[in-house]
């Protein structure tokens, strides 16, 4: 298999200064990206998603400090391989090089996104007469063909509107074809249809897919939706408390998953032909300005050994692309088996895959 | 949008007619108005009526007074300068009145705005700091003291500048008087541009455009400013008052002869006609500008300009 | 974090199970809201300049005219425009009786006499007349504030609460009033009235109060609709106790801003008309009035000016900065994260 590695970040540590003191929020983030791949990464509010990617494009807030890692990006510049270490960038060469040129991103809500006071078409065309220095006629071809593609109708009419006269819809669809526009290797999506309609919500989704194959795009997915992340991700990384506790294919997650909190995440999905309680992880996540000892999840963990308390788990090796952080892959550890109702459900989808298969 | 404008227009209109109103009754009925003077007798009241037209029923009355508002026939002055048309005294000084309050705005508006703007961008430095301190200061502090200050100091003792209005010198010796009276226009466009700035600075679409690699001149001037630019006409509309009242003094102070001095001495001298001739101008001064401002927003805002414009799905 | 388990070496691979109980107390510390509000306040520099220096002020308004000996109204010609001159403080150039090189006090033979902040053209001490005057200036403002309270409040909350046909005539006749500039109404007023303290005072009345019924209303609207209204009204409140007990506890932040805003825009209109010669009448004397008089002889003897306008500046600037302090202590902007 011809996997071209696009991104890799090592051993990310972020911190942020505020009024009530420092926040640890990100304790040490690996990814790998390839290209063509979507990576979702999945968690809470607050576990750090947004964060670990703001700092890949260097647009992290001013009070955020990166104390430690790597952030390197591969790509090709007139046909020679060229590696961007982005930690080591000024902001400047970051601006010049990287932002919106190679790696562009989908913010969530669309409605706050735009400006509202420049036309959409001055905000599609800017990027494109900013890194690929094209003329005001060529942008405004391409801008076109972008609204196109993103299915917009009547796109020359649309160019002069304003964000306030489209609907959200609409709006993420622009910033999908802004983001688009320089022809960029990564897209990163933070939870770009959480704010959306569920019909919205799948159209979307559809699109971003569908115009990933034809660029062969690489994405990342930030979203705390595993419905979605069950539709359009290859792999998956799921993050707690700054780091990720597992991660591995979309099948291996959701069928084989290992880390408590990530049966968890699981059982949380409401099922609606079942009629089972809804379930809930109790409790709440940790609060990142005092100092973690152990696992973080250990006070919500139920199946929680004595050891999380006291060191942090590891990554341990399941397969070649699925790890998970948990004691309970330890040796030493209680052999402990995810949640019987979660194993029924899973044993059902498994049996519906088969029959679909059939 | 239009239905907007003629809102306002109708407003106005409504207000500046009331206000007449008012003027007139205080004309008519005030103790110390000289168609009240105890000193004269009846008769020469009535004579003193007839000849300003104020005989016969009130509506009539009303009317013709409201006629001769909008005709920019006032009357006569009573004891500043007996017997001159108000209308040619008040010609004479209030293009310096406006000139002078044009230049305080302009200074304070271009001031304010740099001074907010880079307090903004400079957020919790010393840049900052001094920035607010000195737009409290200027907000606080009355515009006669900083008259009395820079007249002391830059015209009195350093002889930079002259500290009384002179014609001949139409340019330099406007200089003190509008450094006093645009302190607060300065200082107010800067908090509020300030406070601005920081908001569209943590915006959304600020962040967005971050991302798509802009370079800071970009982002600050074409996506930052344009936004702040509306919220801050808006408080153009209340610094008209604080002028007005400004070049009364500032005006008394360095004896510039606008209708702003003009007024203090009718003020003082109880010359009726002039005050209420003067109360008139500056009412529609201050409609008007409020309307046009109320305007500006409207064609500046496309969210406002494009209101009418349907929604697309 | 008393809450600490105990982990017996050996035993580190049994379950132990979620003590989901231990972060929810943890996680974030609750406070009550006047405590965060004081707190804010607090860390404010220049919300603490402002209190101090009012305080300094108020204080010299009460006991500045009784330190010295002399009256406000105490006409004494000889002693006409004497510098100021402090014991004490002589070596300050500013307080030691000379002006511009004369040492009148000297050439009158006037050894023993201080005027700690000189004498105006009549020979009254100026100290007494600011402290006076600045006793005056407070007074209008702690009306000005009543009135506002009083008038703006209730007028903002009935329009707001009761809404409709009420509301909109209300709301009409205040844009009326707010489409006249404030100053000519008050300068209208003081013509047909004789000028005086208690002319101001009603002149203020009847203009101070409408920025101060905009934000009562503009809150109420705000909370009319909250649900806790709503809980009170099916238990069945009347009007009246909604008002009051509901819906005014909460606004009380913003009236209270609101209402230190007023008070340098009182002080300043007094100021200004005294200024103008529709103030305060002699013998009295206010911040302004006696600006006026200072101000015209302020070119050979700046000083008359200089300590009237100093107490005002300083007044304004401090009453701005307290309510810039409450503002920003009741209604936080979080620029930081």
């Amino acid at each position: 298999m011809n996997r071209e590695l696009v991104l890799r970040i090592r051993d990310l540590y972020i911190s942020f200064r505020t009024a009530a003191g420092t926040v640890n929020s990100i304790r040490g983030v690996n990814l790998d990206l390839y290209r063509g791949e979507t990576i979702a990464i999945v968690g809470e509010s607050g576990s750090g998603k947004s964060v670990t990617m703001k700092a890949t494009m260097g647009i992290l807030s001013s009070n955020g400090k990166v104390n430690d890692g790597t952030i390197e990006f591969y790509a090709q510049d007139a046909g020679k391989p060229v590696t961007y270490k982005v930690l080591e960038m000024s902001k400047k060469a970051i601006r010049r090089h990287i932002s919106g040129k190679r790696i562009a991103m989908v913010f969530q809500d669309p409605m706050t996104s735009l400006n509202p006071t420049m036309s959409i078409g001055t905000q599609l065309m800017e990027g494109m007469r900013h890194h690929d220095h094209l003329s005001r006629a060529e942008a405004w071809k391409k801008a076109v063909e972008l609204l196109r593609m993103v299915e917009i109708p009547e796109p020359e009419k649309r160019m002069r509107s304003y964000p306030h006269q489209l609907s959200g819809g609409m709006r993420q669809r622009v910033d999908i074809a802004i983001a688009l526009s320089c022809d960029p290797d990564i897209l990163i999506c933070d939870e770009p249809t959480t704010a959306l309609d569920v019909t919205i919500q799948a159209k979307i989704l559809e699109l971003i897919q569908s115009i990933q194959k034809q660029r062969n795009l690489s994405v990342i997915y930030i979203t705390h939706d595993l419905g979605v992340v069950s539709k359009i991700a290859d792999y998956v990384s799921v993050m707690y408390a700054g780091k990720i506790v597992e991660q591995g294919t979309v099948n291996e997650i959701f069928y084989d998953p290992r880390h408590p909190y990530t049966w968890g995440l699981l059982s949380s999905i409401p099922d609606v032909t079942s009629d089972q309680k809804l379930f809930t992880i109790p409790g709440s996540p940790p609060n990142m300005l005092h100092p973690i000892r152990g696992d973080a999840f250990a006070p919500r963990n139920v199946y929680a050994v004595g050891m999380d308390y006291l060191e942090e788990p590891p990554m341990f090796k399941i397969s070649n692309t699925h790890y998970a952080a948990t004691w309970l892959l330890d040796k030493r550890a209680p052999k402990v088996a995810m949640p019987a109702a979660l194993r029924a459900r899973i044993d059902k989808m498994l049996g519906e895959t088969v029959q679909d298969g059939e | 949008m239009s239905k907007y404008v003629l809102k306002r227009l109708l407003l106005a209109a409504v207000t500046l007619l009331i206000i007449v109103f008012v003027l007139f009754l205080m004309l008519q009925y005030m103790p110390g108005s000289p168609f009240n003077d105890e000193k004269l007798g009846k008769e020469q009241i009535e004579t003193l009526k007839a000849k300003y037209g104020l005989d016969g029923p009130i509506y009539l009355r009303f009317l013709r007074y409201v006629e001769h508002m909008a005709t920019g026939d006032f009357g006569l002055s009573y004891n500043i300068q007996k017997n001159v048309p108000i209308a040619e005294m008040i010609r004479g000084r209030l293009p310096i009145s406006l000139r002078l309050g044009g230049q305080a705005v302009l200074l304070g508006a271009a001031l304010g705005l740099l001074l907010g703007v880079v307090a903004a961008l400079r957020h919790n430095t010393f840049l900052d700091t001094l920035c607010t301190v000195i737009s409290v200061i200027g907000v606080s502090v009355p515009s006669f003291v900083f008259a009395f200050f820079l007249l002391y100091n830059l015209g009195f003792k350093a002889g930079w500048f002259p500290i009384l209005y002179k014609v001949s010198l139409p340019f330099s010796s406007t200089v003190l008087p509008t450094l006093a009276l645009s302190m607060f226009p300065m200082a107010q466009i800067a908090r509020f541009a300030r406070t601005e700035m920081l908001e569209v600075l943590g915006s959304d679409y600020m962040l967005f455009a971050e991302s798509k690699g802009l370079t800071s001149l970009r982002l600050h001037v074409c996506h930052a400013l344009r936004n702040v630019l509306i919220p801050v006409i808006t408080v153009l509309a209340p610094l008209v008052v604080n002028l007005m009242t400004g070049s009364m003094v500032i005006e008394k102070i360095f004896s510039v002869p606008g209708v702003g001095s003009l007024l203090v001495t009718a003020i003082q001298s109880n010359d009726y006609n002039v005050v209420i001739s003067l109360t008139f101008i500056y009412c529609v001064m201050y409609i008007g500008i409020m309307l046009v401002v109320d305007m500006l927003y409207g064609v500046i805002d496309p969210r406002i300009r494009l209101a009418k414009g349907k929604s697309h799905d | 974090m008393t809450d600490e388990i105990k982990i017996e070496p050996g035993h580190e691979f049994e379950l132990v199970g979620a003590r989901a109980n231990m972060h929810i107390d943890k996680n974030y510390a609750s406070q009550s809201f006047w405590k965060d509000v004081l707190a804010r306040f607090a860390r404010n520099k220049g919300a603490i300049f402002g209190i101090i220096m009012i305080t300094v002020i108020i204080a010299f308004a009460i006991i500045g005219p009784s330190m010295n000996d002399y009256d406000y109204d105490n006409v004494n010609l000889p002693h006409q425009n004497l510098a100021p001159r402090i014991r004490g403080l002589e070596l300050l150039s500013v307080f030691n009786g000379t002006e511009n090189g004369v040492n009148r006090y000297r050439d009158l033979g006037l050894d023993d006499t201080y005027y700690w902040f000189g004498t105006d053209t009549l020979g009254r001490d100026q100290w007494t007349r600011t402290w006076e005057g600045t006793r005056i200036s407070l007074f209008i403002a702690m009306i000005a504030v009543l009135i506002d309270m009083l008038i703006g409040v209730g007028y903002g909350l009935t329009s707001g609460y009761f809404g409709g046909a009420v509301d909109g005539a209300m709301q009409r006749v205040v844009e009326i009033l707010n489409g006249i500039p404030t100053l000519i109404i008050v300068t209208l007023l003081m013509l047909v009235m004789e000028p005086g303290l208690r002319s101001i005072i009603i002149a203020l009345m009847l203009t101070g109060w409408i920025g101060m019924s905009r934000v009562a209303r503009a809150q109420v609207l705000k909370l009319k609709e909250q649900e806790y209204v709503l809980a009170a009204r099916t238990l069945g409140m009347g009007n009246f106790g909604l008002i009051f007990q509901e819906i005014l506890p909460n606004i009380f932040g913003q009236l209270i801003t609101m209402s230190m805003f007023s008070i340098p825009s009182a002080i300043f209109s007094e100021a200004f008309l005294s200024f103008v010669g529709l103030g305060v009448q002699t013998p009295m004397a206010s911040l302004g009035s006696l600006i006026n008089d200072g101000y015209k002889s302020f070119l050979n003897h700046p000083y008359m000016l200089v300590f009237p306008a100093a107490v005002l500046a300083l007044l304004m600037l401090s009453f701005n900065l307290l309510a810039d302090g409450l503002r920003d202590a009741f209604d936080p902007k979080m620029q930081e994260m």
